[in-house]
């Protein structure tokens, strides 16, 4: 018993679950790791003791995870900045889909009931997210209204080829045809902007869209 | 003979001339309406042409619209696009709400053959970020490493197995043997 007495239990991790795979280290952020399965083993006296080794978990400090979390935001309000964020791409909800969007891209809604006409401009609310070559912004699960400016062009409105709704009852004299064509709708998606900078919290957000 | 004018036409969405990058423009060059001055099939158009047809042209400069009253014709719409497709429709017993809703269509429409689109966008560019493969967002030690590799190999298991479970708690077994022994030992001496 001498040789587990000598170990820190408190400071490490003692589980031959983990020295298993020894390509693997242990750290916080990690989310396998520190699931109950972990905990079980952790102050764990069962261990083969020739298996027993010494994993270092690693724990993050929080202030220093708010800086780095910082210093990302700051290159990516650079980046926009300075304009060199390349071609932006965005996930807009359109119609209960959700599309993934880049500038100059053609999209068609498939919609009785899309109320816009050609050459109408729309600024598409609900964006889920947008990225760039080096960064996404990743809306939980919209992103801020007014952060990103979403605009495209109506350029169609036409029906769709005739569909058919076939009904039939076997052994019943029950058959029914049914032909119906949607509307089918085609826009231009213009442009994808960040407008605002990026991981500032306003006081008020929204009250721009209550007022109009 | 060719049976291609039998089946659907299918086809990937596209907006003829760019449209909409610059502004939009309305790609119906020229609709024509022919019909009959004095038979009831023609009636729709006509009542068409007496109320509506002047405040629609008026609306759209964009395109011209032709009235050509033929005798005795059964009345029907002709829509050129800037394409160069043709579009035919009978209006034949057709209303004047019926005529006004087709040929608003006609107005908004493309050009483009009806098709079955099989999907329901297009973009020139796929991917921003890089298409996805296997080995992205993977340790770069990997581009060092030797296939087959042993280490990497294996299955990557975060439980034991129900052997190592066994295993260990016959260990813990023997080890509280020993340990009861050796207590009975210190105990006899």
């Amino acid at each position: 018993m001498g040789s587990l007495k000598m170990i820190p239990r408190t400071l490490s991790i003692l589980s031959s679950s983990l020295v298993r795979q020894s390509r693997l280290s242990v750290a916080t952020h990690n989310p396998i790791f520190t699931g109950n399965h972990l905990s079980k083993f952790l102050y764990s006296t069962t261990s083969s003791i020739d298996k027993l080794k010494l994993q270092q978990e690693t724990v993050l400090d929080p202030a220093e995870e708010k800086q780095m979390a910082q210093e990302v935001i700051e290159q990516v309000n650079n980046q926009i900045e300075t304009n060199e964020q390349g071609r932006l791409f965005a996930i807009i909800h359109i119609q209960g889909r959700q599309v993934k969007v880049t500038p100059d891209d053609i999209i068609i809604v498939d919609s009785n009931s899309f109320a816009p006409l050609n050459s109408d401009k729309i600024k598409f609310e609900k964006v889920l997210l947008v990225g760039g070559a080096d960064f996404t912004l990743v809306g939980r699960p919209l992103l801020t209204p007014g952060l990103v400016n979403v605009i495209g062009t109506i350029i169609e409105k036409d029906l769709s080829h005739t569909r058919t709704n076939f009904r039939k009852i076997p052994r019943k004299r029950h058959v029914r045809f049914r032909f119906f064509r949607t509307q089918l709708t085609m826009i231009r998606i213009n442009e994808i902007e960040i407008k605002e900078k990026v991981g500032q919290r306003k006081d008020v957000e929204g009250g721009d869209r209550l007022i109009s | 003979m060719s049976k291609t004018h039998l089946y659907l036409r299918t086809g990937f969405p596209r907006a003829p001339l760019a449209n909409g990058l610059g502004r939009y423009m309305c790609q119906v060059k020229r609709i024509t309406i022919k019909f009959c001055k004095s038979h009831g099939s023609s009636r729709g158009v006509r009542d068409f042409i007496e109320t509506d047809m002047i405040d629609f042209v008026k609306q759209n400069p964009e395109f011209v619209l032709y009235l050509k009253p033929r005798r005795h014709h059964s009345p029907h719409l002709i829509a050129e696009y800037l394409n160069g497709e043709k579009f035919h429709m009978s209006f034949h017993n057709f209303n004047r709400e019926e005529i006004s809703k087709w040929v608003n269509l006609m107005k908004t429409r493309a050009g483009a053959p009806i098709m079955a689109y099989r999907k329901l966008g297009h973009t020139d560019n796929p991917s921003i970020q890089g298409v996805w493969s296997p080995f992205a967002n993977q340790d770069t030690s990997l581009n060092v490493t030797s296939f087959p590799n042993e280490k990497l190999s294996r299955k990557f298991q975060t439980e034991p197995t129900a052997t190592e479970l066994l295993l260990e708690m016959f260990k813990k077994q023997q080890l509280e043997d020993s340990e009861a022994n050796e207590s009975k030992e210190e105990e006899s001496k």
